[in-house]
């Protein structure tokens, strides 16, 4: 009888902490965004792209009862933390600011160069694409938004991004638009 | 009959036993994380180097935009230990008194940490630049506990230039823990 008693105390020791102790799938499915390190619960891993440009193509803006002056941005770089379905778990992007001008027709000077630092705030399915908003950091002068457009292309993908500039209204407020490739680390 | 209720009470003990071990979750929240320490300098002082004989030109460089990050495993009553580190500026050339030659376009540089060594006043960092950015740069940093808090020395130096064009800058930020 004993036996039988001890038997079923071991079934119920067992029964009591697979029931009640939390399970590691739990745990991690809490964080089945995946936003806390790239990774699904027994998924798979993000994985690391990137694309750079040298420069943009000169947008201009102002005119009219102020100078012309042009935009560019240059040493552009694009770094994505993307899963195989090509949904975006964390990003960056790096940019300097580089306003022109011309000196014979305009005295007035322009803003020194200055980097731009965005983060990754959303990455919400547009078709076929993955619509990209940033956030730009706190030290970027002049402010600027940033939103993206990224599409799989084969093996790479493809990131069509427009910088706006929001501390200025028009027709100071420049826009650019430039498209970058990203390719795997 | 009480030899039974006894083995089955202390097999119900073994049961809640089990259940208070702590598990994974408590092991993972055992685990030290490294604390971000974060600084920041607007503008650097000038530097000047190159001068000499004509046609020869004297520049400053100065660094605008630095940003330095630094992630420290800090423990009671141990030195912290660095495992990360980043670096950002932006390298701001420009011409004293009048030159036939213009300055070098602004350009940003990023530095990452390559090693962290103990030294006499705190601990020896050394960052590598990141492949592509311009011009050639080495930074070593010394990090430093004043009073409670972290500060780090940090030395750019040009490499990819002999002197006198093998500008020098030299600046101390304060790091707070984020």
């Amino acid at each position: 009888m004993i036996l039988r008693i001890l038997a079923i105390g071991l079934l119920a020791s067992g029964c009591g902490s697979v029931g009640t102790k939390p399970g590691n799938d739990a745990a991690v499915d809490g964080q089945a965004d995946g936003k806390q390190d790239g990774r699904l619960p027994d998924g798979p891993m993000a994985a690391a792209y990137r694309g750079t440009l040298a420069q943009t193509q000169p947008a201009t803006f102002g005119g009219g009862t102020f100078c012309v002056y042009t935009e560019t941005l240059k040493q552009l770089q694009i770094d994505l933390d993307l899963l195989p379905s090509g949904q975006a778990v964390s990003g960056r992007m790096q940019a300097l600011n580089v306003e022109g001008t011309d000196p014979t027709k305009c005295t007035l000077g322009v803003i020194p160069a200055s980097i731009a630092n965005y983060t990754l705030e959303s990455a919400v399915p547009d078709g076929a694409a993955l619509k990209l908003t940033f956030r730009g950091a706190a030290g970027n002068v002049p402010t600027a938004s940033l939103v993206g457009k990224l599409t799989r292309t084969g093996a790479t993908y493809s990131a069509m991004l427009t910088f706006h500039r929001t501390d200025q209204t028009p027709p100071l407020d420049w826009t650019v638009v430039t498209t970058l490739s990203l390719s795997p680390l | 009959m009480s030899p039974r209720i006894i083995a089955v009470a202390a097999l119900c003990s073994a049961c809640g036993a089990v259940n208070n071990t702590p598990g994974d979750a408590a092991v993972d929240t055992a685990v030290v994380t490294p604390r971000t320490y974060h600084g920041t300098v607007p503008e650097t002082s000038p530097s000047q180097f190159g001068g000499g004989l004509p046609p020869a030109c004297t520049y400053t460089m100065t660094l605008r935009q630095l940003d330095v990050q630094i992630g420290i495993v800090v423990q009671s009553g141990q030195p912290g230990q660095v495992v990360s580190g980043q670096v950002q500026d932006l390298n701001v050339e420009a011409i004293v008194g009048t030159c036939q030659f213009s300055p070098a376009a602004p350009s940003i540089t990023n530095y990452s940490l390559m090693s962290a060594v103990p030294s006499s006043s705190g601990t020896t960092l050394t960052f590598q630049e990141k492949a592509g950015d311009k011009p050639g740069t080495s930074l070593v940093a010394e990090l430093s506990l004043v009073g409670t808090k972290y500060q780090a020395q940090l030395t750019f130096h040009r490499t990819d230039l002999g002197p006198p064009l093998d500008w020098m800058v030299v600046v101390i930020v304060p790091l707070s823990p984020q």
